[in-house]
């Protein structure tokens, strides 16, 4: 997509919303522009330390998750021993649902920062193990013949083709991942927590000021837009010659 | 010189093996160049494979200079069927790659990058990727990585097979004078007669799978591309066609 087709995008996105809103009238569906004046209003003084919360557990999750996931799945998926090892694991754990173990993970550290960022950890975490294994898997022996030829090491492959050659897959699973983790990331800060935009979206619900709520609404798919955006604009620059023609 | 010593080489797990290779022998002496041809299928590849260190043989033994080929000691320069080139590098990088591997880099002036690279025609194309270059570019490329790094034998699998006939004379004419300058100990796989005439000081001609030697022919029409109206080259264009419909019906 063009940045300009995003534009537009956003633009009939408001545009309905504000039909929507003329239609029917009511608190309920406040019009974009209230909510616009409101964001302007009260985001220094109070969304923005309920957003830097929320950015903070997800980045730091995601950058967890890529510590631990992506050495995983270049294991996994060049050597035939780990992966004997490690499938059978990877292959049990990655269909629970890891939001259900929401509890067990707060019974054991608590209710604070600690128990949502491992769920989210472990959101994103499979999927990047799964996606970089399979993308390894992928790639044709007869690549790593020239250097193999060449008597090269584990180093020099690992730079030299297991790296580049699950870029794009890896990047795929960060966005298929973040999805489900921001909204995982919003039902884990609606309780115990008093910071972050889950609570705030709730908080302003149970105070039924929908203007605030839709403003936290709004600012948390900004959020999710932005880390998307991230993420693409990263992916272009790092797997250039996937864009070449 | 590489020698291939009765050499044996089969695919597949132990119940279910599949022999490729069937009691290969073969010398190549230093500074030459060997074509080897065949019928598809019966073995070619395979050969390369093994004089490259890539896969295990089940006896016999493949030689580089008397000594059993060890990717890590010795410096083997093999372009695969594919060209191998790797696709999220640009031409630069792919033919910086070698030599870095081997770390040679020290030894690699700029002036002979830039001359081989002026050579082959590329200069313009180093900062492209490989999906970006036609087949024919491709090959440049491939070449220029495996000359950068003068290696101590190449190998080549088809190198010149999949490019249109004018353009496959073009690059057979470079692959010439690059090898004039060098003499590297070469093995060059082709599946075409007049290719292996061209190019081959010595002609082997496999069997269809499980691959033997069939024939070797010292051929004394190498680098001649005049050639084509003699008698002699009709003779042993003849034959070598009567040998590998031999080998592929045997
Ligand atoms: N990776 C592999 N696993 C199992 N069998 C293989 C493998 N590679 C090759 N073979 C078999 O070994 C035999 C020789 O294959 P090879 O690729 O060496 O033939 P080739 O002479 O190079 O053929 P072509 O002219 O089509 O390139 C074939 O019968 C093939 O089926
Ligand atoms: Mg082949």
């Amino acid at each position: 997509m063009k940045g300009i087709d995003k534009l537009l995008g956003v633009v009939a996105l408001i545009a309905l919303w504000w039909l929507l809103s003329a239609i029917v009238s009511r608190p309920l569906l406040p019009s974009p522009l209230k909510v616009a004046q409101n964001i302007s209003s009260i985001f220094f003084q109070s969304i923005f330390v309920h957003m830097t919360h929320s950015l903070f557990r997800i980045l730091l999750s995601l950058v967890l998750a890529i510590i631990v996931g992506l050495p995983l799945g270049v294991m996994m998926g060049y050597f035939p021993h780990a992966e004997r090892v490690l499938a059978p694991i990877v292959y049990l754990a990655y269909p629970v649902p890891k939001i259900a173990l929401l509890p067990i993970v707060m019974l054991a550290l608590g209710v604070g920062d600690a128990s949502k960022i491992v769920i989210l950890f472990l959101i994103v975490f499979f999927q990047i193990v799964i996606a970089v294994r399979d993308a390894i898997h992928a790639i044709p022996d007869e690549t790593f013949y020239p250097l193999l030829s060449l008597g090269a090491s584990f180093c020099d492959i690992f730079v030299n083709v297991l790296w580049p050659a699950s870029l794009p897959k890896f990047f795929t699973s960060l966005r298929v991942a973040m999805a489900t983790a921001i909204s995982v990331l919003f039902f884990t800060e609606t309780f115990g927590t008093i910071h972050g935009m889950g609570y705030f979206i709730m908080d302003a619900w149970l105070r039924v000021s929908y203007v605030e709520m839709y403003s936290g609404i709004v600012v948390l798919s900004a959020m999710g837009l932005a880390l998307f955006m991230m993420i693409d604009v990263i992916e272009h620059r790092a797997c250039r010659w996937q864009y070449v023609k | 010189m590489i020698s291939f010593r009765n050499l044996c080489v089969s695919y597949g797990r132990q119940n279910e093996k599949r022999v490729a290779l069937n009691d290969v022998s073969i010398d190549i002496p230093t500074g030459s160049v060997a074509a080897v041809i065949g019928p598809s299928g019966c073995g070619k590849s395979t050969l390369l494979k093994a004089a490259a260190g890539l896969i295990e043989h089940d006896s016999g033994s493949a030689l580089i200079d008397e000594k059993p080929v060890n990717p890590h000691e010795q410096v083997i320069g093999f372009m695969p069927q594919s060209y191998g080139l790797m696709p999220w590098k640009t031409v630069r990088d792919n033919i910086m790659m070698a030599v870095k591997i081997k770390k040679r880099m020290s030894s690699v002036k700029r002036e002979d990058v830039d001359a081989l690279v002026q050579k082959l025609g590329i200069e313009n194309l180093l900062s492209l990727y490989p999906a970006e270059l036609s087949g024919g570019q491709q090959q440049r490329v491939a070449l220029a990585r495996v000359f950068l790094l003068r290696p101590d034998v190449l190998l080549m699998d088809e190198p010149f097979s999949s490019l249109d006939a004018i353009t496959r004379e073009d690059m057979q004419e470079i692959f010439l004078s690059l090898w004039q300058d060098c003499h590297v100990t070469t093995i060059m796989v082709t599946h075409f007669v007049e290719e292996a005439i061209l190019l081959g000081q010595k002609i082997i001609v496999l069997s269809k799978s499980p691959g033997r030697v069939i024939a070797e022919i010292d051929n004394s029409l190498f680098g001649n591309r005049n050639a084509h109206e003699s008698e002699e080259y009709m003779r042993l264009a003849e034959r070598l066609h009567e040998l590998v419909r031999k080998g592929r019906d045997a």
